[in-house]
């Protein structure tokens, strides 16, 4: 032990003389900062901007465009019925005049209370049930009173009646009252199952929560309202043991593991919700500032793992060249003390340089965006949510990622060994870390089979089925050519890397004992 | 006899199907100076670097200080010191670092001790300078420094003069008659430089084409080597010499041409003999005298080098 701590000593101070590692560490830290500056000036210029309209100005414009060509209609319509010559093409000039009249009506109310028809707010919902109950009752009014049935009457009264109700929640903005009266209509609607009652009036009450205003979506994004069907969506999936949430048209029931999905699925969502996590309108800022993280990370990572390979891709074979090693092998310690010294002295580096690039990109992230801005990460284990804070998410994240770093470095490290030409297995390394996983896309795009599992590429890059990202889908080449890539499991894919590591080790360790070195 | 601190017995090493080392066996003993002599591609280097455990060995044993390299390979190896063909160390760093860092890997290897040493290869002056800025002698100076920093009970040296100049070797040849007969160091260098090995060992062993000629004594291998002194008979018809002398001197016949016959025999014989064969009817054309050098008696043991390819 004594004479590994001293070996390791050594190589440390071989290493923190080596050029490479000063000028790759300075281009990290450079690269990190400035790419978090450049996101910043992205940032700024978006929310400043003034040339574009945005998307609550178009709305508006939209409605009064309308509005003006409903109204060139109705102009024409009354010209016509002026100048129709017969009775029925009077009368029949007169129904459309009639449906024109409510849509002059309906945008003219948009245009007053700024509402956007289009959008997915509660106002534009409530002003299209309200020309829509309207539209019912003129329907009937059409009819002389005495001789409607029954089922007519009791549609005009309630129509009225809603429609009542309706304008005095668009006069006073009440959406809490919305969602009553929403609920009210489920509670009386008899197609629908007491559960399925009980799912939609839950969805009902969680948008009151989460938006309780009735603001989100004037703008005609649809964030909210995915997110709460996508929470519908879950509880019915679970409810009815039914796979819902798929993208196949046929409906398949859930297995034991798609149901474990859905229930963690849900508690996310529902955690977040309780927390006030979730968007509700389109965030620009929050999204660059994602995009900045994600991108100081991976330059960051990309250097590291050259950094790695160039040092341990010439830790023996370097040594073998200039002759240098001829002190270690003098020297009364035997060789796998020496092998495991340097193995150790280059994964200290690696861990060096990753904390590194974590302390600059979350400074450079704090700096720029705030140091308390960033989204925390919410998994779920056995349906029990839980959250994991911004900066400890980061770090997990990172240290996953370097995982991948270490396959990379032992693969080069064995190459330094077994051809003891740095060239070679620098070149080698850098090759199979670049070109490895394109070979393995088009290699899944040639065949089938479980043995794909094997292919180390297929179980590399852990972090995003560590960390998988709900909002995000995962578009990769391979969706272009319509192949689904073999995703193994993480315990597999923990296991088999752990595995890769461990021959690759030995087979350096045993070609570094045993061969002469001449 | 003082203790044998090197012990090779029955040493073998094969590259592929050549064998490079055939069945070594000698001992070198605390306090002397051994030379290993041979010409170049003789395995000097070879045996040296399995010894220092660069190369696996095939067949035979190493002991060192009593301690099998085989069964013991860090404590054996602790009582060892020495440079393999040229020194080398880390060239980004400087002398002093070099030394600390190898001073790490032993026991007992304290600062005043790397003082001490550098000193005595009188590299105090530029051991802070970084390694690549040395010239080859000063390598070798820091080279020696480092092999005999933690004490070792053995020194093994492969061709150390290499690279320095004149005075430069004597200061060596100081150094190491020091630790060998001052500090009971068994310092065993290889050369193939027989005139080196003159003025520095007190035992030399000849190898040639991986097999050990013998070892001997250096003073015995000069007498050895230069023990006759020839003349040389010019002569055509060296067969009828070879008749008349056989009678008196035919165990002073020592080669025979058909250009000359050589006999070793002292200069007071030389009027006698020629006197005799001139009776006989052998025409002499004259009479040369041959003293063999050492370089000669090394070329006659070593078979004249002609093997190497």
């Amino acid at each position: 032990m004594r004479k590994f701590l001293a070996l390791y000593v050594n190589e440390m101070i071989k290493i923190s003389r080596k050029i490479v590692v000063i000028i790759i560490l300075a281009i990290m830290i450079v690269g990190v900062i400035s790419f978090g500056g450049l996101m910043k000036i992205q940032q700024a210029s978006i929310t400043n901007q003034t040339g574009n309209i945005d998307n609550a100005t178009w709305a508006k414009e939209e409605m009064k465009n309308r509005l003006a060509d409903f109204k060139l209609q109705l102009a024409d319509i009354e010209q016509k019925i002026s100048s129709a010559k017969t009775e029925e093409e009077k009368s029949m000039f007169q129904l459309e005049k009639i449906n024109i009249m409510q849509q002059v009506e309906l945008y003219q109310l948009a245009v007053d209370m700024d509402i956007n028809l289009n959008g997915n707010g509660f106002k534009s919902k409530v002003l299209n049930d309200l020309a829509a109950q309207k539209s019912q009752m003129q329907q009937i009014e059409l009819i002389p009173a005495d001789r409607r049935t029954k089922e007519q009457d009791i549609s005009f009264s309630q129509n009225k009646r809603k429609i009542a109700d309706y304008e005095a929640i668009l006069k006073t903005g009440d959406f809490a009252k919305y969602i009553e009266i929403k609920n009210q209509e489920i509670d009386k609607d008899d197609t629908l199952t007491s559960d399925e009652k009980k799912l939609k009036k839950e969805t009902n009450l969680l948008w009151l929560k989460l938006d309780p205003k009735g603001e989100a979506g004037n703008d005609g994004n649809g964030i909210l309202e995915s997110t709460l069907g996508q929470i519908e969506n879950y509880k019915r999936s679970l409810l009815n043991n039914i796979d819902y949430t798929s993208q196949t048209q046929f409906l398949k029931p859930l297995t034991p593991a798609g149901r474990k999905d859905v229930e963690n699925n849900l508690a996310i969502l529902l955690y977040k919700a309780e927390n006030q996590m979730i968007e509700t309108n389109f965030n620009s800022a929050s999204q660059i500032q994602e995009a900045a993280i994600s991108g100081m990370f991976g330059f960051g990572i990309f250097m590291m793992v050259c950094m790695m390979l160039i040092l341990a891709g010439g830790a023996i074979s370097q040594e073998m060249s200039t002759g240098s090693i001829k002190s270690l092998i003098i020297s009364p310690t035997k060789r796998y003390k020496i092998f495991l010294a340097k193995l150790a002295s280059l994964v200290t580096v690696g861990i060096f340089s990753a904390l590194v690039l974590y302390v600059v990109s979350m400074i450079t992230n704090g700096l720029f965006f705030g140091f308390d801005s960033g989204a925390s990460y919410v998994f779920a284990i056995n349906g029990v949510a839980q959250q994991l804070n911004f900066y400890m998410y980061r770090f997990a994240f990172l240290f996953v990622n370097f995982i991948d770093v270490i396959v990379y470095t032992m693969l080069a490290y064995m190459l330094s060994i077994i051809t003891r030409n740095t060239a070679a297995s620098v070149g080698i390394s850098i090759a199979v870390y670049f070109g490895g996983s394109l070979a393995n896309t088009f290699l899944s795009l040639m065949a089938k089979g479980e043995w794909l599992k094997f292919i180390p590429f297929n179980n590399l890059s852990l972090a995003p089925r560590i960390f998988p990202d709900p909002s995000a889908a995962n578009v990769g080449i391979g969706s272009i050519f319509g192949y689904t890539a073999v995703v193994p499991s993480t315990l597999f894919s923990g296991i088999y890397l752990a595995v890769l590591v461990i021959c690759m080790g030995y087979i350096a360790l045993d070609s570094f004992n045993r061969r002469d070195i001449k | 006899m003082s203790e044998t601190v090197l012990q090779i017995s029955n040493l073998s090493k094969s590259f592929g199907k050549k064998k490079i080392i055939d069945n070594i066996s000698f001992e070198v003993y605390a306090g002397e100076i051994f030379g290993f002599l041979g010409p170049n591609g003789a395995g000097k280097t070879t045996t040296i670097k399995m010894i220092m455990g660069f190369l696996s060995v095939d067949e035979g044993q190493i002991v060192i200080n009593g301690i099998d390299l085989k069964k013991n390979y860090e404590k054996a190896m602790s009582n060892l010191g020495g440079i393999v063909e040229n020194p080398e160390m880390y060239k980004d760093l400087s002398g002093q670092t070099n030394l600390e860092m190898y001073g790490r890997l032993h026991e007992g290897v304290t600062k005043e001790r790397i003082k001490e040493v550098v000193e005595l290869v009188g590299m105090q002056n530029r051991i802070k300078d970084k390694v690549k800025r040395y010239s080859l002698g000063m390598k070798q100076r820091i080279g020696l420094a480092q092999a005999i920093l933690h004490h070792p009970r053995v020194l093994i040296l492969d061709e150390p003069t290499n690279g320095l100049d004149p005075a430069g070797i004597k200061e060596l040849r100081d150094i190491l008659k020091t630790l060998a007969h001052e500090e009971g160091v068994a310092v065993f260098v290889s050369s193939h430089l027989l005139s080196e090995m003159q003025l520095l060992c007190d035992r030399v062993a000849i190898i040639n084409n991986g097999k050990l000629l013998g070892v001997k004594p250096i003073h015995q291998l000069m007498t050895d080597a230069s023990g006759g002194t020839f003349y040389r008979f010019i002569t055509k018809q060296s067969d009828l010499a070879a008749t008349v002398l056989a009678k008196d001197y035919a165990k002073t016949i020592k080669n025979m041409t058909a250009d000359y016959i050589e006999l070793e025999i002292e200069e007071s014989e030389v009027p006698e003999i020629n006197k005799l064969l001139a009776m006989s009817g052998v025409s002499i054309f004259g009479v040369n005298k041959i003293e063999t050098s050492l370089e000669d008696a090394f070329i006659s043991i070593t078979g004249g080098g002609n093997s190497i390819a």
